[in-house]
Order: structure tokens, then C-alpha cells, then sequence
């Protein structure tokens, strides 16, 4: 069937070639609409399962906006610098300065607010809301306030302050300083670092880390002011995780760019060397480029948004998609062009199909990015080798091309014996002794995002100091329970009532300093209830009075708490506001989120499982990361691998030559896993997708192998395969041009994985399926009857071919005789 | 209430008497009298005695005054008030033990978990090594004469917006403090007075029982 259809192919492009170049050319011109139209993504979070953990926990970093933060860190030689009045002066002026900047929404450099009196002043207004009633002993209260004074408490915080419920909520900031583990000098009003050496000024943004565009202004803007600024005796660091996005943006795009040229120099060279200098030759190439391009438009067009990273990996598609084109010109510069290709079709479709349906299965998965790779990779595969039957054939048909393509030189298999020691070599002893790490066991710090991530190690190093200047243990990051809500009472209100501060659980919610609406208003509701305002106020009144005070001491502290009783504010008090507005955003996807504070360690993964919470955490997420993408590349593996073993198994029709065919996959994937594991690559996913690849390749070498008939056929499908694999390796080699560490580590994958595959399919393999074990002669004396008739089209086939060609040189040749006589004529 | 402690503690602080090493070089010839000072006020070993606290305010009708005793070793110190009502603090190592009459209540901080407490305590330590560069970050420190130190928080202290300055008045020896005095921006003072001051004897086991009878 296959070479009927192979057969019905070509010779459909060696009769209308005019038709079919016409209808191609409106498909490609319709395939160039897409990219007009349309935007490629660079979204790295596509590379990550739909509705994942990790997912969310990127997403929520990113939409949030709680982390679109940007730190100033000044940094002095002497600790005395920042203690200075003309150095607070020029603090102020450089924080007014950032806070102008249109992108940036807040700016806080001081550790209390400058009106701290006027804060703690206004607090009992909100008390009646923050903190269920309470019995209060008006005697008790006077008596203490008296004894607090008389030990040198300043007065505006205890006549503030009688109950002592004031200072009992101002113990819960200094929760929310050793859960967050922020270390910072004593005494000072300014966020200044223990050493006193280090001043750090925190920004608020509008702008995304996720965001190139923003992420590029954002950091000139804040450079420039910085400039335009300077602390006299300090040095400016600017902690901007955006410079990441801005990074990766640019080097993806110019990957591509790279890529695509590097493809283009190193598959045109190939075509010059290996193919005798024969222009024809570039269409092999070409017809892989059309059809990727065509189906990259196709992909465009049904998946939003198209990947940039997945058009990345075009280099690896069209040296999938040459390996067509140039077993076909192998097959027409053979002795009996057209019978050579109708005898390579049924290698050449089982290849393609495996490896199409291989990569088809991805479409199931719940990754973006390994659907979009998947339906890509698939198509490409098959429409490029639907092309190179259509279009080649009849571009290599010269008469003068026919027996011109002998082997020339002959790659001699090893013996049985051999062949079977340096695979067992191959399959076993260099893992053994290379020991690569096992899949997605990653544990290496900093990968993870890391592995998506191009951006030189000197960008994290702003950071690194932050955390080493400002945090008590820098490496024990806090960690963050999002919860998220239409509002940000929704929000708030998702949090479990039950959490509190608590310095010794490690938990620091946001509903301690302002709890949810429900619980304000229970709250109120039990003090309007219990509380005898007017009783405790005269009460008060006069145990103050005996208590030694003046007779109006506690007069403006009753009145905040009357006012809150009777107009309860509706905004959180100042003094909790910079704290808060930390923990509490409005991303840009429209949701209200809340963020909880937790201590590592403090059963963050236990809490996240019971309150549903996204968990933030920097430590945990590479691994989060690791166990999603597992999980959900899981099944579509498995769907692979038994579309990879059933394909071969249903063509041959023999499980030994099923099981040789993955000889060089098996061979590939030792190899190139073992080998990168002594570099300190973990098989992180590029490896993986790089391995997905080689697999597809390295089965359409074992398959193209076994399935030749003779030793002749032998000696032309080893060197089919060597030509294929060379520019395979080319392609491998044009992602070593990129920057990414995902092109580049795939190309590396590719390049030491075909290697293998080839060297066992040319040299190890005729070893096991050689005519005297019986493979290919069984295989032939069984298909010798079944083919007989197949050979009688193939002879039609070679006949119908030496027709046109007799036609078109006697065309040709008329024209000749008659554009000559025409000049003799004139 | 750790507010209450915290200015507690820096007063006492200025009192402690624990330097073994000499101060560093001194900038000025000022400098170099208060190092002399602090460096002397540390050549003791223990200090104990009495004390009259006088808080004025403008919020009281008239000034509260409380006594009691206190007593300071290297890395300790205990204050215990007698009257009006009985209250002590007593801190040893990294553990602040504080009761009141009032509440009856005695409740023990772990400074390693507040880091303010932990600093002042890192603070005494430095004071009583003679580390004079310990105080100098939170405030400007002067002599006004032969016997009185000034020490004015630095506009950075948190401090600042409310304490106006703490003034130290020494004995004629320079080994002791005398009188010391906290002045709030406000207008509001508290002034201890300290008696019956006695260096280097033994300290009784139960001045560090936070709990008085």
C-alpha cells in the first residue's frame, strides 16, 4: 500500500508538476498570512502543565503583582555614613525621585513611619475591629498606665493605650519580622542592614518581572534616576528581577535568528560537499523548510498564543525533514532510479509515521508548550515527506543522474562478535560508568526556572546580596501561601480563621493586623454588645484620678475608641499599612490576592494541601516544577513508546526485528544521558525533548537498516543513513549556536545521541540482522511472492519515468530545432 | 511593653560599669575624655545599690517616684522596684525575666527571638568590654563638663522623633554614675538617682530572683 502510494506520489509530481507548483505556491503565500497577524510568545510558564501547582505558583508570582518588586541598595564603607543628617537628606531626595517614576507605585526606605506618634495615636479608633471584646478593669488599667509611665514609657504611648491591647498588636509586626527572617539594625528608623553598612530602599511596580517591554523601561528609568541621584559615600546596587525577562527576550529572539542562519550556512555547505556541488541538491533542504514553515503558519493558526521557543525548534525539525529528501536522491542516483524508490518508501513512511505519531501523542498533553511542539513536529514530519516524494523524485530524474550515486565508500559492519561487545558496551557499561542522575531528580540549587533561563549568574548577584545583607539565615527564604479572591475582602476572607500570628508555628496571616470583613464585624458586634462605653469612660475618669493623673489624661484615647465604636473605619490603621500593603495585591489578571508569611520548614507544603493555597516558595518550586512536568509527560511517554514498538512491529511483523529497530534508539539514549551527567547536566527538559527527537531519528535509521534486502541494499541504506545522520548532526549543531539553555543542551542531546544511533545502525546492527542469521532473507523469501506484483509497478513505474523523460528531451530538443530556425530564419 | 523595657535597658546600660579593655583611639581630645570615662566606668567587676526614679509628665499631676535597688554583673543585671508598687526586670544571657505586682504575672522573653532586646543585650556586652564604638552608632555623645556625658540619639534611632537626650552626671571619682537623667522631646523627664552604690562585693543569689516577696 505504501508503495503504491509513494508510487502515485511521485509520479503525480512527474506528470503535473505545474498544478502542484501552482497550489503550492498559494499555500505558501496563505501560510505567510499567520505571521503577519499574529504574535509569537515567549512565555515560559506554557512549558508547564495546565492547572500544575507549579503553574500557579509561576503564575501567581508573576500576576499577582506582590513581586514586582525592585530593591536600591546602597551600600557604604563606613557604617557611620547612613547616621548622618545630609545623608538622610539625600536618602529622601533619591526616594521622592524613584517614587515620580510612572511604573513605580510605592517607595519605602524607613523602618516606622515618620508620624509614629500620630500612628499609634489613632489606633484605638480601629480596636473595637481588630480584637474581639475583652473584659477590661478600668482600676487595673489606670494603675498600669501609671507604673508604665513611672518607668519611662513615653506618655503618648500609654495614654494611648490603658488596655494594652495597642502594644499586644504591635508584638505581632515583630512576628512578621522573625517569620519573614528580615534582619535589620535596631534602633534605626531606616531600613538599614545589622552591620550598618547597607540601606535598602523598596519599590513598588506596576510592571510585571514576566514583562520584557516594561521590565527594559523600568530598568532604565531606575538606572537613570540613580545616576542623576547619588548618595555621596555609597554605592547604588539595583535588585530588578525584570532584567531576567528583558534578557530572555532578547536572546530568544535572537536565537531563532541565529539558528535559522546557522542552519541555513551549515545545511548549505552540506549540500556543496556532500552533494558533488549539485544546485539541485539545496532543494533537500528546502522542501523540510517549506513544509515547517507551512505547518509552523498551521500551528499559529490553532494554538494561541504560538510559542517562540517551539519555532526555536525548527533547526531540529528540518534536520528531521531532510533525512527524506536525501534517501530519495539516493534512490534516484541509483542504477534503477524509480524501482530503488518504491523499494525505500515502506523504511521511509514507517519512519516518518513512528516518529510523527510519537510526537502526535504529545497533543494529548496538558503542557501548551508539548502540545504546540507536538502537533508541529508531527505534521512537519509528514507533510515533508509527502514533499520530498512530490517534488524530489522529478527534480533528480536526469538520465545522465541514474547510477551516478554509487556508495563511495563502503562503511564494513562489524562482526557478530564484536558488534555484540561494544553494544553491551554501549547499553551498559557506559552508564555504569557514568552513572547518570535519574530523571527529574534535579535537587541542583538554582535550577528549576533556572533551566528556562539565559541570563548570565552576575544577574542574580544584587539579589544574593539582599538576601546575605538583610535576611537572618539568607539561605532559609521565607515562604508564601497566596489566596486570591474577587476583592481583597474575598481574599482575606479565604484565609483560615484559625491562623494567627504566631512566632513560634512560623505563620504570619495579614488578617492579624486586618481581619476579614466577617470577622471585623463580629468583632465590633461583641464590643457594641458588652462594652458600657459611658460606664468604663467615667470609671476610667476616676481610677485615673486616684491613680495620680490629670483629669483629662485618657480624654483623647476614649474619644478614638467611641469613634470607632460608632464610625468603624473601613480602611486598615497607618501604622500596619506598610506591612499590609506588602502582603496584599491587586494582580493584573483582576484578583484580589492575600499573601501568608510562613518560616521554612514550618509545614508550608501541609498548609497549602488543607487551605488550598498557592505555595510560593523559592527553595521548594524547582522541585514543584520537576514533579509536575513528570506527571503530566507521564502518559504521553508511555502512548509513545508503545506507538514507537507497535508501528515497527506491525510493518516487520517479527519482535526480534522490532526489537533491533530500537537497538540505536537504546544505544542513543545511554549515551546521551550518560554523558551529560559528568558535566553536571541533569536531565532536566531540554535533555528530555532533545531525547524525543533522537528517538524519532534513531528508529528511521534502525528501520531503514533493516529493511534493506541484499548486502547491495545494505551498502546503499548505510550510507543513506550516514548522509541523513551528518546533516541531522547539522541541525544538532545549528542549536549550539543559541544562547538558550534549552536550544543549546538539546542540540548537545541530539549531537551525542545520534552519534550513537548511527554508529550502531551503520556498524553494529548488519551485525545481528546479516542474511545468515536470517533476518533480511526470511523477510525477502516472505515477501517474495507478496511483492511480485508490487515489483510489476515498480517496472511500470521505471517505464512511465523513462517516458517522460524521453518526452520532455524530445520536447526539449524540438524547441531547440525550432528556436534555431528560427535564428537561422531571421 | 517591650518599649518600656528597651528604654529600661538603655538607661541601665549607660550605668554599666563592665569595661576590661582599654576604649579605642579617640578622635578628639572630647573623645578621648569619654573613652577615658567609659573605660573607667568599666573597671569594676559588679556594681550595686539604690535608687530614686522621678518621672515628671505633664499627663501626671504631679511627679511619680519609685525605688528600689538594682545590681549588674558582667552579662547580667537585676532592677527591682519596691514602691509604689513592686516591679523587677532581670536579664541573664539571652533570657529577660519581667513581673509585676499588678498582674502577679512574671513572663520570660527569649532575646535570641526579639531581635531589638537581643541587640541592646549585644549592646551591654560590648559596653561592658569596653567596646565604646557600640554606642556611638545610636547617638552623639558629649561632655558637657568634667562630670556630666550627654547622649543625644542620632537623627536614624527610631528613638529620635521622641527622646530629646539622657544626661549622666558621675561621681567625683568618675567610677560611678550619680544621677542620670532622660529628657523627652516632648517636655517630659525622668531623673534616677542612685545611692549607696558599692563595686566589686559579692551579689546575693536572690537579686536574681525575679519574684520579690
Amino acid at each position: 500500500m505504501m508503495r503504491g502510494l509513494a508510487a502515485k506520489i511521485a509520479f503525480f509530481g512527474f506528470r503535473r508538476p505545474k498544478p502542484l507548483f501552482v497550489v503550492l505556491s498559494v499555500l505558501a503565500l496563505l501560510s505567510a498570512l499567520p505571521f503577519l497577524f499574529l504574535n509569537f510568545s515567549s512565555d515560559v510558564f506554557r512549558m508547564l502543565p495546565e492547572g500544575s501547582d507549579s503553574l500557579r505558583a509561576c503564575r501567581a508570582l508573576t500576576d499577582s503583582g506582590m513581586f514586582n518588586k525592585a530593591v536600591v541598595l546602597l551600600t557604604a564603607d563606613d557604617s557611620a555614613l547612613f547616621e548622618r543628617p545630609e545623608t538622610g537628606t539625600a536618602v529622601s531626595k533619591l526616594a521622592d525621585a524613584l517614587e515620580k517614576d510612572p511604573d513605580v507605585l510605592r517607595v519605602e526606605c524607613r523602618m516606622t513611619p515618620d508620624s509614629w506618634e500620630n500612628e499609634l495615636a489613632d489606633l484605638p479608633r480601629f480596636l473595637p475591629q481588630l480584637v474581639p471584646f475583652e473584659t477590661i478593669d478600668p482600676q487595673k488599667a489606670a494603675e498600669s498606665s501609671a507604673m508604665r509611665l513611672a518607668l519611662g514609657s513615653p506618655a503618648f504611648m500609654t495614654l494611648f493605650d490603658p488596655t494594652g491591647i495597642s502594644l499586644r498588636l504591635l508584638e505581632r509586626l515583630d512576628v512578621f519580622r522573625q517569620t519573614s527572617g528580615i534582619a535589620l539594625r535596631d534602633g534605626s528608623a531606616w531600613l538599614i542592614s545589622p552591620d550598618g553598612l547597607h540601606l535598602m530602599i523598596l519599590l513598588e511596580t506596576s510592571v510585571s518581572p514576566g514583562d520584557p517591554k516594561g521590565g527594559a523601561r523600568l530598568h532604565e528609568s531606575l538606572t537613570r534616576i540613580l545616576k542623576e541621584n547619588p548618595i555621596p559615600g555609597a554605592k547604588p546596587d539595583l535588585v530588578l528581577p525584570h532584567r531576567h525577562a528583558v534578557e530572555n527576550e532578547r536572546v530568544l529572539r535572537a536565537d531563532v535568528r541565529n539558528v535559522s542562519l546557522a542552519s541555513l550556512v551549515v545545511f548549505t555547505l552540506l549540500t556543496l560537499l556532500l552533494f558533488r556541488r549539485d544546485a539541485r541538491t539545496l532543494l533537500i533542504p528546502a522542501i523540510p523548510c517549506l513544509a515547517a514553515f507551512m505547518v509552523l503558519a498551521l500551528t499559529m493558526s490553532l494554538f494561541h498564543p504560538p510559542l517562540l521557543m517551539i519555532a526555536g525548534m525548527g533547526g531540529v525539525i528540518v534536520g528531521l525533514g531532510v533525512d527524506y529528501g536525501i534517501h530519495v536522491y539516493a534512490a534516484m542516483r541509483s542504477a534503477r532510479p524509480l524501482r530503488r524508490l518504491t523499494h525505500i518508501v515502506p523504511p521511509l513512511f514507517l519512519g516518518a509515521l513512528t516518529s510523527a505519531g510519537v510526537f502526535l501523542t504529545f497533543v494529548g498533553s496538558s503542557i501548551p508548550g508539548m502540545r504546540q511542539l507536538g502537533f508541529f513536529v508531527g505534521t512537519s514530519l509528514i507533510v515533508s515527506l509527502l514533499f520530498a516524494l512530490a517534488f524530489l523524485p522529478r527534480a533528480f530524474s536526469k538520465k545522465s543522474d541514474a547510477g551516478s550515486g554509487a556508495v563511495p565508500f563502503h562503511l564494513r559492519p562489524f562482526g557478530r562478535k564484536t558488534a555484540f561487545f561494544l553494544l553491551l558496551f554501549l547499553l551498559i557499561g557506559v552508564p555504569a560508568l557514568l552513572r547518570p542522575r535519574p530523571f527529574f531528580n534535579d535537587g541542583a540549587p538554582g535550577r528549576g526556572l533556572r533551566a528556562f533561563d539565559m541570563t548570565p549568574e552576575s544577574f542574580d548577584l544584587p539579589a544574593k546580596k539582599q538576601a546575605q545583607w538583610f535576611q537572618i539565615d539568607p539561605e532559609r527564604q521565607p515562604e508564601f501561601l497566596l489566596f486570591s479572591g474577587r476583592s481583597q475582602e474575598e481574599a482575606l476572607a479565604s484565609i483560615p480563621g484559625e491562623w494567627s500570628a504566631d512566632a513560634e508555628a512560623g505563620v504570619f496571616p495579614p488578617t492579624c493586623l486586618w481581619p476579614s470583613r466577617a470577622e471585623r464585624e463580629s468583632n465590633l458586634a461583641s464590643w457594641r454588645k458588652s462594652f458600657d462605653f459611658e460606664r468604663f469612660a467615667e470609671e476610667l475618669d476616676a481610677s485615673a484620678e486616684q491613680a495620680g493623673f490629670v483629669s483629662d489624661a485618657f480624654h483623647p484615647f476614649l474619644r478614638k475608641l467611641k469613634s470607632g465604636l460608632e464610625n468603624p473605619p473601613s480602611e486598615p490603621p497607618g501604622i500596619f499599612r506598610p506591612v499590609l500593603d506588602r502582603l496584599t495585591t491587586v494582580g493584573r489578571d483582576g484578583l484580589a490576592y492575600a499573601a501568608v508569611v510562613v518560616s521554612p520548614n514550618a509545614g508550608t507544603e501541609r498548609l497549602a494541601a488543607d487551605s488550598g493555597a498557592v505555595r510560593i516558595s523559592q527553595s521548594q518550586l524547582p522541585n514543584l516544577l520537576a514533579a509536575d512536568v513528570f506527571a503530566a509527560v507521564r502518559l504521553p511517554f508511555i502512548l509513545a513508546a508503545a506507538i514507537a514498538f507497535l508501528l515497527p512491529l506491525a510493518c516487520f511483523r517479527n519482535l526480534g526485528t522490532m526489537f533491533l529497530s530500537w537497538l540505536p534508539v537504546a544505544a542513543s539514549a545511554a549515551l546521551s544521558l550518560s554523558v551529560t551527567a559528568p558535566f553536571g547536566s541533569p536531565v532536566g527538559l531540554p535533555v528530555q525533548i532533545g531525547l524525543i527527537v533522537l528517538s524519532g531519528l534513531a528508529l528511521d535509521y534502525g528501520v531503514f537498516v533493516l529493511s534493506a534486502r541484499d548486502s547491495d541494499a545494505l551498502r546503499h541504506a548505510s550510507w543513506s543513513v550516514t548522509l541523513s545522520a551528518l546533516t541531522s548532526l547539522a541541525g544538532g549543531a545549528a542549536l549550539l549556536f543559541a544562547r538558550h539553555p534549552l536550544l543549546r543542551e538539546t542540540g548537545a542531546t541530539l549531537i551525542l545521541g545520534l552519534t550513537a544511533a548511527w554508529f550502531v545502525a551503520v556498524f553494529l546492527l548488519p551485525a545481528f540482522a546479516s542474511p545468515a542469521r536470517g533476518a533480511f532473507r526470511q523477510k525477502k523469501e516472505i515477501k517474495v511472492d507478496k511483492t511480485s506484483r508490487k515489483d510489476i509497478l515498480s517496472e511500470k513505474a521505471d517505464r512511465i519515468g523513462r517516458t517522460c523523460r524521453r518526452r520532455r528531451n524530445d520536447a526539449s530538443s524540438a524547441l531547440n530545432s525550432s528556436s534555431a530556425g528560427g535564428a537561422e530564419r531571421a | 511593653m517591650r518599649f518600656r523595657l528597651r528604654l529600661l535597658l538603655s538607661s541601665f546600660l549607660l550605668l554599666s560599669p563592665f569595661a576590661s579593655s582599654p576604649a579605642p583611639a579617640a578622635d578628639s581630645p572630647q573623645d578621648a575624655e569619654l573613652d577615658a570615662i567609659l573605660t573607667n566606668l568599666a573597671s569594676a567587676r559588679t556594681v550595686q545599690g539604690r535608687f530614686v526614679q522621678t518621672r515628671s509628665t505633664r499627663s501626671l499631676r504631679a511627679p511619680i517616684r519609685m525605688r528600689g535597688e538594682f545590681c549588674m554583673t558582667r552579662g547580667a543585671f537585676a532592677w527591682h522596684i519596691q514602691a509604689p508598687a513592686p516591679f523587677s526586670v532581670v536579664i541573664q544571657g539571652d533570657r529577660l525575666q519581667q513581673w509585676d505586682a499588678i498582674s502577679g504575672r512574671t513572663t520570660t522573653i527569649d532575646m535570641t527571638k526579639k531581635p531589638a532586646l537581643s541587640t541592646l543585650a549585644r549592646a551591654m556586652q560590648s559596653f561592658a568590654s569596653g567596646n565604646a564604638a557600640a554606642l556611638r552608632p545610636d547617638f552623639d555623645m558629649r561632655l558637657l563638663n568634667s562630670n556630666i556625658v550627654s547622649l543625644t540619639p542620632k537623627p536614624f534611632h527610631h528613638a529620635a522623633p521622641f527622646l530629646k537626650r539622657l544626661l549622666f552626671e558621675l561621681d567625683d571619682s568618675r567610677r560611678t554614675i550619680r544621677r542620670m537623667r532622660i529628657e523627652e522631646t516632648n517636655g517630659d523627664s525622668t531623673d534616677i538617682v542612685y545611692s549607696a552604690m558599692r563595686l566589686n562585693e559579692p551579689i546575693a543569689p536572690s537579686q536574681w530572683n525575679v519574684r520579690r516577696k
